[in-house]
C-alpha cells in the first residue's frame, strides 16, 4: 500500500474510532409542491432569505421567497429525491464556495464543485457567495493599468486595475476572444483570473479551457462554468461565486481579473427563476430588481486602498446585443453600471477589422488615469484621427478627384486602422505597442503599403529588440523624454532604410 | 399571503372574539377528518356563518389553514415519530409524555415506519426535528470523513 492510501485509511480509522454520535437537531419544513426546479415548503418559520436548505438525498436548495404561507426554494440540482410531503431541513448558513490558491488551474461549477476530474478542490477555506461590496472609505481611485495586450484597447480604451469595463456586441463579433486574450496577457503580471461561463454550451467552455491551457494561462486562472444544461439557479449563482473567489485574493492584496461571459444569459436565467417564483414581471418580463442583480455584482469589483491591502478586482462583463441594439433593457442597465464599454461591430468584423472595435461608441471613463505616460502621449491623437478618417472615407467613396491633403489624411487613416488590427492570441507587450503606435501616429508608416503594415510592424519590433534593447522599456517606464524619442525616431528610420535596402516590403 | 390565509386568520380572530376558539377548532377538525361537524350547535352555527363569506372552492383549504393556526394557539403540537420497527404502547406513551413535558405542549403523536433508519428513532415536533437514527449517524460520519480527506 503506498503512503497516500495508508494515510487515508488511517485517517478514516481514527475518524470512526473518535466519532461521537450525538443526535442531530434541526428545523424542518414540509414540501408542499415541487415543479420546474422550484419547491414550495411550509414550516420553515425562521429560515433566512438566501439560506441553504437540504432535502432528503442531499439535494440542496436556496430559500428565495419568504411569505406567511411558506417558503419558495430554488433547487441547486435536479429534483430527484424531492417529493411532496418530504422534509426540508434548515442549515443555518448561506451558500458558500471554496476559495484560495488551490482553485487555480481548476474548472468548477457555481458552488465550487470540480468539473475537471482533477479530484476534490481542497482549499480548506470558503466564502459566502453573496457579499456587500466594499464601501467608499475602503477604496481608492483606479490608477494602475491592466494591460490587455490588444493595441486598440490599451491605446484608445485603456483599462485600469479595479475598473468595470463592459464588452458589448452582437454574436460572433469577438467578445470572448478579447476577454480570453486579456487573460492570456496577464501571464507573469501577478494577476489572478476568474473566467465565469454563464449559460454557454459545454463545448464552448471546453474550447476556452483548452485555449487557456495551451497558452499557459490556466495556471493562474479558475474557470467557473454553469452551462446551458445546468439549472437556472446555478447560472444565476455562478457570477457571484466567481466574485467570491476573486474577493479572497483581493482581500489579501492581490490583483484579480474576472470575466463574466455573459451577463445577458445571466439576466435571462434570473428572469426564468423569477417567473417560476411568481415574482411580478416588468419590462421585457424581467423582474423589477434586474438592475440590482448586476449592480450589486459589479460593485464588488474595485481597487482597495493601502490600509485594506491595496488589492483589486477588475471586471470584464460581456453583454450580447441583438442586431446591434444597445438601447435594449439589459445592455443599457449594464452600460450605466460599468466604467466604460468596448463596443464591437459585426460590419467591422466582417470587413476584416479584428478586433472589431468601434472607437466612436467605445469609451473608458477611468482608464486613462491608469495609462502610462508614454502610451497616453502616443495614443492621444488616434481617436480623433480615426474619426476624421471615417468621415472623410465615407465622402471620398463618392468622389474620384481628391486634393492632396485629403489623400494624405486617408492614407494615414488607413494605416492607423491597419495598425490596430491584431490576430487572436497574440498579445503585444506594452513597449511594443508604444513603438508601433508611435511609428504609425508620427506617419512613419505612410509610405508602407497597407497590406504590408502588419509584417512591417513585426519586423520593426524585432529590429528594436535586437538593436535597441532596453530603449522601449525605458520609454514605457519614464515617458517619451526628448532624448529617448530621438533614439526611437533614429531606430525607425534605420529600420526603414534596412527594409528599403533589403527590398523586404 | 394568499386569499385562503387571509380568511384563515380572519376566522381565528372571529373565533377569538366569540371566545370559541377551541370549539371551532374541534368542529373544523371534525369536518376535515370527515368525522362530523354537521351536528348543530353554537360552534357549528358560528363556523357556518363565517364560511358563507368564503368562496365555496376555498373552504376546505381555509379550514386546514385555520386548524394549523389554531393548533399553535391552543398549545397542541403534531409529533411525527419515525422508527424502523413498530413501537410498543408503553414506549409510545413514555415518548408522548416526555415530549409533552419537554415542550410544555399537548403532543398529538403519529408513528411512521421506515426501515431505512436502521435503528433509533426520528422525532419531528412541529418544525423541530431531532434525529437519533443510525442512518443519520452514518451520514454524519461519512460527511466528517469526506471533509477530512478533501482538506488533506
Amino acid at each position: 500500500m503506498n503512503s497516500g492510501l495508508h494515510d487515508i485509511s488511517s485517517l478514516i480509522k481514527n475518524e470512526v474510532l473518535g466519532f461521537i454520535a450525538s443526535p442531530e437537531a434541526s428545523e424542518v419544513g414540509r414540501v408542499m409542491q415541487v415543479g420546474d426546479g422550484i419547491v414550495h415548503a411550509i414550516g420553515l418559520d425562521n429560515v433566512m432569505s438566501g439560506e441553504l436548505v437540504r432535502f432528503d438525498d442531499d439535494v440542496m436548495g436556496i430559500a428565495m421567497n419568504l411569505s406567511f404561507d411558506g417558503v419558495s426554494i430554488v433547487l441547486l440540482s435536479g429534483m430527484k429525491g424531492v417529493k411532496e410531503g418530504g422534509l426540508v431541513h434548515r442549515t443555518g448558513r448561506i451558500a458558500e464556495v471554496p476559495v484560495g490558491d488551490a482553485l487555480l488551474g481548476r474548472v468548477v461549477n457555481a458552488i465550487g464543485e470540480p468539473l475537471d476530474r482533477k479530484g476534490p478542490v481542497g482549499t480548506g477555506k470558503s466564502r459566502p457567495i453573496e457579499r456587500i461590496a466594499p464601501g467608499v472609505l475602503a477604496r481608492q481611485t483606479v490608477n494602475v493599468p491592466l494591460l490587455t495586450g490588444i493595441k486598440a484597447i490599451d491605446s484608445m480604451i485603456p483599462i485600469g486595475r479595479g475598473q468595470r469595463q463592459l464588452i458589448i456586441g452582437d454574436r460572433q463579433t469577438g467578445k470572448t476572444a478579447i476577454a480570453i486574450d486579456t487573460i492570456i496577457n496577464q501571464k507573469d503580471k501577478n494577476v489572478k483570473c476568474v473566467y465565469v461561463a454563464i449559460g454557454q454550451k459545454m463545448s464552448t467552455v471546453a474550447d476556452a479551457v483548452k485555449t487557456l491551457t495551451d497558452r499557459g494561462a490556466l495556471g493562474y486562472t479558475v474557470v467557473v462554468a454553469a452551462s446551458a444544461a445546468e439549472p437556472v439557479t446555478m447560472q444565476y449563482l455562478s457570477p457571484y461565486s466567481g466574485a467570491a473567489m476573486g474577493e479572497e485574493w483581493m482581500q489579501n492584496g492581490g490583483d484579480v481579473l474576472i470575466v463574466y461571459d455573459d451577463l445577458s444569459k445571466h439576466a435571462v436565467a434570473y428572469r426564468t427563476m423569477s417567473l417560476l417564483l411568481r415574482r411580478p414581471p416588468g419590462r421585457e418580463a424581467y423582474p423589477g430588481d434586474v438592475f440590482y442583480l448586476h449592480s450589486r455584482l459589479l460593485e464588488r469589483a474595485g481597487r482597495l486602498n493601502a490600509e485594506n491591502g491595496g488589492g483589486s478586482i477588475t471586471a470584464l462583463p460581456i453583454i450580447e446585443t441583438q442586431a446591434g441594439d444597445m438601447s435594449a433593457y439589459i445592455p443599457t442597465n449594464v452600460i450605466s453600471i460599468t466604467d466604460g464599454q468596448i463596443y464591437l461591430e459585426t460590419e467591422a468584423f466582417n470587413s476584416g477589422i479584428r478586433p472589431a472595435i468601434n472607437p466612436g461608441l467605445s469609451v473608458s471613463r477611468v482608464g486613462s488615469s491608469a495609462q502610462v505616460k508614454a502610451m497616453k502621449k502616443v495614443a492621444a491623437p488616434i481617436r480623433m484621427e480615426l474619426a476624421q478618417y471615417r468621415e472623410l472615407a465615407s465622402f471620398a467613396q463618392f468622389s474620384s478627384d481628391l486634393d492632396d491633403e485629403t489623400k494624405s489624411r486617408l492614407r494615414h487613416g488607413e494605416r492607423i486602422v491597419e495598425t490596430l488590427k491584431q490576430d487572436q492570441f497574440s498579445p503585444f507587450r506594452l513597449e511594443d505597442e508604444i513603438l508601433v503606435l508611435y511609428a504609425t501616429v508620427k506617419k512613419y508608416l505612410n509610405d508602407v503599403n497597407v497590406e504590408k503594415i502588419l509584417s512591417f510592424e513585426n519586423g520593426l519590433v524585432e529590429y528594436f529588440m535586437n538593436n535597441y534593447g532596453g530603449l522601449m522599456e525605458d520609454a514605457a517606464s519614464k515617458g517619451l523624454e526628448p532624448e529617448l524619442e530621438e533614439k526611437i525616431v533614429r531606430g525607425i528610420e534605420q529600420y526603414k532604410q534596412f527594409v528599403r535596402e533589403e527590398n523586404l516590403f | 399571503m394568499n386569499l385562503d390565509s387571509f380568511y384563515a386568520r380572519g376566522l381565528v380572530e372571529y373565533a377569538e372574539s366569540l371566545d370559541m376558539l377551541p370549539i371551532l377548532y374541534e368542529v373544523a377538525s371534525g369536518i376535515l377528518d370527515g368525522l362530523g361537524g354537521t351536528e348543530r350547535g353554537r360552534g357549528t352555527d358560528a363556523l357556518i356563518r363565517f364560511m358563507r363569506a368564503v368562496p365555496r372552492g376555498n373552504r376546505r383549504s381555509v379550514l386546514k389553514k385555520f386548524a394549523a393556526l389554531t393548533r399553535g394557539k391552543l398549545g397542541i403540537i403534531d409529533v411525527e415519530v419515525t422508527a424502523p420497527r413498530p413501537l410498543s404502547p408503553e414506549q409510545l406513551s413514555a415518548l408522548s409524555e416526555g415530549i409533552g413535558r419537554a415542550l410544555k405542549k399537548k403532543p398529538v403523536v403519529s408513528v411512521k415506519l421506515d426501515d431505512s433508519l436502521i435503528g433509533g428513532i426520528r422525532v419531528i415536533a412541529g418544525n423541530r426535528m431531532t434525529d437519533y437514527s443510525i442512518r443519520q449517524k452514518i451520514f454524519r460520519l461519512k460527511q466528517d470523513i469526506r471533509e477530512k480527506v478533501v482538506s488533506k
